[in-house]
Parts: structure tokens; sequence; C-alpha cells
């Protein structure tokens, strides 16, 4: 007899949150759309995230070195410019490995 | 016996490099291979300099050929610098060639400076109508260490003027250095340098390093 109540009751519930179960459907389907969107902006946020720390830790940035072939810097001098400069460089190489590129602690 | 012959060759050269200072190298053609300096201590520097003018010293119409050129020094804090065809304290390189091949310089040691220098005009220094090839040249540092390779370029107000600087495969390598820097210029014209129909071709140019706070900077004809 005991056994029979619990069970009732137990079915009794189960009825009960159908409908909340099968709302719950059409709110994950909601969820879905908002959560792409949500994923998006996030991505978009890290490869912000990233371009920043590339500008901020890459090998142009002169913490950790850098590479200029046929570069002309004169700081408005035109008298130190270069004239009938000829620069041809193939296979340089500059490299910063391993751990490098990093703050010494 | 050998080693010594080179060692002793190696001062001698060293002496009429310092016979040059505020001299003249003029029509002449230095030739010089199979050269050895060494230097191991703590604190130990080993200084090699061919075809070296300064204070107003001048190299004309000369060939100063370099083959097989070795200058290492080895201990903590040890400095190794090696100088080909340098004119410094307003020194003249004047329609002359400077031929380097397989010349390396070493500071084998942590905290160390490697410092070589080919073919420059340094301290309002001028290379004027002459070329400078540099073959195989490699400059190396190890642990804490900075090397700094310079071939065919002017600074501190120097001028490179219609010359040509050729460095094929030439190396600058700072190994397992946590802070270390390793620079390599070739055919440059820094500090106000000037840089006037010159060609420079650098085939193969090597810089690298490794270790935590690393730099390496690898300028080629680059004038500021």
């Amino acid at each position: 007899m005991k056994w029979t109540v619990l069970h009732s009751l137990v079915l009794a519930m189960a009825a009960l949150h159908a409908p909340a179960v099968y709302a719950s459907e059409d709110e994950f389907a909601v969820d879905a759309r908002f959560r792409a969107k949500l994923i998006k902006t996030k991505v978009r946020l890290a490869g912000l995230e990233r371009a920043q720390g590339s500008t901020d830790e890459g090998l142009d940035s002169g913490r950790c070195g850098s590479q200029n072939i046929g570069n002309v810097d004169t700081g408005g001098n035109a008298a130190a410019a270069p004239r009938e400069v000829f620069v041809f460089a193939p296979n340089a190489i500059n490299i910063v490995s391993g751990r490098g590129c990093h703050r010494v602690p | 016996m050998q080693a010594f012959r080179k060692t002793v060759l190696a001062m001698a050269l060293g002496f009429v490099a310092a016979g040059a200072i505020a001299g003249e190298i003029r029509d002449t053609s230095v030739d010089v291979s199979d050269v050895n300096s060494t230097a191991r201590q703590t604190g130990s520097r080993a200084l090699q300099q061919i075809g070296f003018v300064e204070s107003e010293g001048r190299i004309l119409a000369s060939t100063i050929r370099v083959v097989s050129a070795t200058n290492s020094a080895s201990g903590s804090y040890a400095i190794a610098t090696q100088n080909v065809g340098l004119a410094t304290g307003s020194g003249q390189i004047q329609n002359s060639m400077i031929v380097a091949s397989d010349i390396s310089n070493k500071a084998l040691g942590s905290h160390g400076e490697a410092l070589q220098q080919i073919g420059l005009a340094a301290d309002r220094g001028q290379i004027d109508g002459s070329s400078i090839q540099v073959k195989g040249a490699s400059n190396t540092a190890r642990d804490n260490s900075t090397a700094s390779q310079a071939i065919g370029g002017a600074s501190g107000d120097g001028r490179v003027l219609a010359s040509t600087v050729i460095a094929n495969n030439v190396t600058n390598t700072v190994s397992d250095g946590d802070g270390a820097r390793a620079s390599q210029t070739i055919g440059f014209a820094s500090g106000q340098g000037h840089l006037v129909k010159a060609t420079i071709v650098a085939n193969g140019a090597y810089n690298s390093v490794e270790g935590y706070g690393a730099n390496a900077t690898q300028r080629i004809g680059v004038a500021n």
C-alpha cells in the first residue's frame, strides 16, 4: 500500500514537471541563440585581446628585438637620408627562441 | 708549437695594428690566415685587430684579406673583441678592399661580451670607394651575454660612400642566456651616419638568441 502511494506521488510530480520541461526546451532554443551571440562576442573580444597581446609581446616589440631591412629613419633630417642605396638580403633570419620574449623574473 | 707560432703571429699583427694608430696603410696588401687569439680567465679579454686605424689613421688603396681568424675569451665576464678593417676617430678607409672569410669571435662564459666589427667607420670615420666582403663570419656568446656583430657600416657621424658591402652566411648567436642580447647590423649608417651610393648584399644573415628576456635585433641596410 505504502509503495503504491509513493509511486503515485512520484508519477504525479513527474506529470506536474512535464510542462515545465517542455517549456524549458523553448527556453533552451532561445538560450542557444543568445549563447551563440555571447560566444561570438567572446571570440571577438579574445581576438582583440590577442591582437593587443601581439602588439605588446611580439617580435617587433623593442623588448624582444626587431628585424629591420632597408629601413630609413632620419628623424626628420633630410641630409642623413641614404641616397642611391641598394639593399638585398635574402634568407635573413632573426630568432628569439625558447623562453625568449618574456620578462626576466 | 704550431699553435704557439700562430699566437706569436697574431700578437705581431696586433703590434702592426697598434703601429697603425695615427698612421697610414697605403698601397699595401695585408694577408692574414689561420691566426688565433685566446684568453682564458675570469674577466679576461681577447682583442684581435687586423687592419685597424684610429685617430685620423688611413687605409688607402690597400687590400686586407683575413682567412680563418679566431678570437676567443673564456671565463665569466670575458670580453672578446675582433676588429677587421676598422677606422675610428675620424679614420678613413678609401679605395680599399677588405675581405674576411671564416672568421670567428667567441665569448665563452657567463655575462660575457662578444664584439665583432668588420669594415666599419666609426666616430666620424669614413669608408669611401671601398669593398667589404665577408663570408662565414660568426660571433658567439653564451649565458647572460651580449653578442654584437657589425659589418660594413658607419656610426657616430660616420660615412659609407660609393662602397659595396657583401656579407654571406654571417651569424651572430647568443645561446641559452637569460637577458641575453644579440645585435647584428650589416650595411648601416647610424648616429647621423651617411649611407650614399652603397650596395649592401646580405645573404643568409642569421641572428639568434635564446633565454628569458632575450633580445635579438637585426638591421640590414638601415639608416637612422
